[in-house]
């Protein structure tokens, strides 16, 4: 879709009155990244038409339960964010455990690793015959 | 006070009022909801025609708002705009996914019984009643076509394609109905948008 098409049908775009497939399309035209030629500006102007419609219309104020029922899912929703960055905290610690348990074992492999070679040129050194020290 | 002062100031307040949602502040919601949920509630009632449906709407509008708060962007028409066509979207969507057009359309010269639950402040009524005004002039300033064409698409949801099958009007012309008449009530309602 170029940009001359998206603002022909800018006006039915704001208003929500292309069919499904063509809503789609503009959507996706508007979520582009490319340089546009007006068509935010087009569908901005259009929307401001549409919400000034709707502001002629009497306000009604929702029941209360309406708000109760936003807050309390939104509690569940940072319940849930809550457990998963527990949930992320133990096992960033069961990570960390794991890092350390393989930091000591490289460590030990290391430290042990010199004497191996000692040992290897002592029994290099004695014909490959192992003479204890003191012999 | 200019009427383009006030609005500045109006879209700043916004900013930071969305910004504060942005952060996570359900005080600062709760502003929001209790300033704007009743013209959400309106626009839902009289498309959907059912309170039950449309308080879900309402509710759907203010979660939705709480998830995208970061991405407001108040060059797009504000605050108010935002929230109308976010509930007017997803009013339409469940009109249609229930397949209700038909009833509606058929129940669209009757005008829905509204039930403000408190009385507003006389300031905001007065303010109400201009817009009121305003919007009915500019929609009988309007070819009778025209204005057809947008009380079926903005107050009863229907697609052009919908308008086409109830009026018997070819396609094209209801998109070119739609288009003219839009860019008419811009230039009618422009003083509103300073």
């Amino acid at each position: 879709m170029t940009c001359d098409e998206f603002k022909e049908r800018a006006a039915a775009y704001a208003l929500v009155a292309l069919d499904v497939g063509e809503h789609d399309a503009c959507a996706r035209h508007l979520a582009s990244t490319f340089p546009h030629l007006g068509c935010r500006e087009a569908v901005a102007e259009a929307e401001l038409v549409a919400a000034r419609l709707g502001a002629s219309l009497d306000p009604e104020r929702p029941a209360s339960q309406v708000w109760q029922a936003i807050a309390a899912r939104l509690q569940e929703a940072r319940g849930s964010a809550a457990a998963v960055d527990d949930v992320a905290r133990r096992r960033g610690l069961y990570h960390l455990c794991g890092w350390l348990v393989a930091a000591a074992l490289v460590g030990l492999y290391l430290y042990n690793a010199p004497l191996d070679h000692r040992l290897l040129e002592v029994l290099a050194g004695h014909g490959g015959h192992f003479v204890a020290p003191g012999r | 006070m200019h009427p383009g002062v006030t609005g500045a100031r109006q879209k700043t307040s916004e900013r930071a009022l969305l910004g504060r949602v942005a952060t996570g502040d359900v005080a600062a919601l709760r502003l929001v909801y209790e300033e704007h949920a009743p013209r959400a509630m309106a626009i839902a009632r009289r498309i959907l025609r059912n309170v039950e449906e449309a308080e879900d709407i309402v509710q759907e509008t203010f979660l939705e708002l709480w998830r995208r708060a970061p991405q407001f962007d108040g060059r797009r028409g504000g605050l108010v705009a935002w929230i109308v066509t976010i509930a007017r979207s997803r009013a339409i969507d469940r009109l249609r996914s229930t397949a209700t057009a038909g009833r509606v359309a058929d129940e669209a010269s009757v005008s829905p019984e509204v039930h403000p639950a408190s009385p507003p402040s006389p300031v905001a009524e007065t303010e109400r009643r201009l817009t009121e005004s305003k919007v009915a002039d500019a929609l009988a300033a309007l070819p009778p076509e025209q204005r057809r064409t947008i009380q079926l698409a903005y107050f009863d949801g229907l697609s052009q394609t919908e308008i086409a099958a109830k009026t018997g009007s070819p396609l094209g012309t209801v998109k070119m109905r739609v288009k003219l008449a839009v860019e008419k009530l811009k230039h009618l309602l422009k003083d509103d948008f300073s």
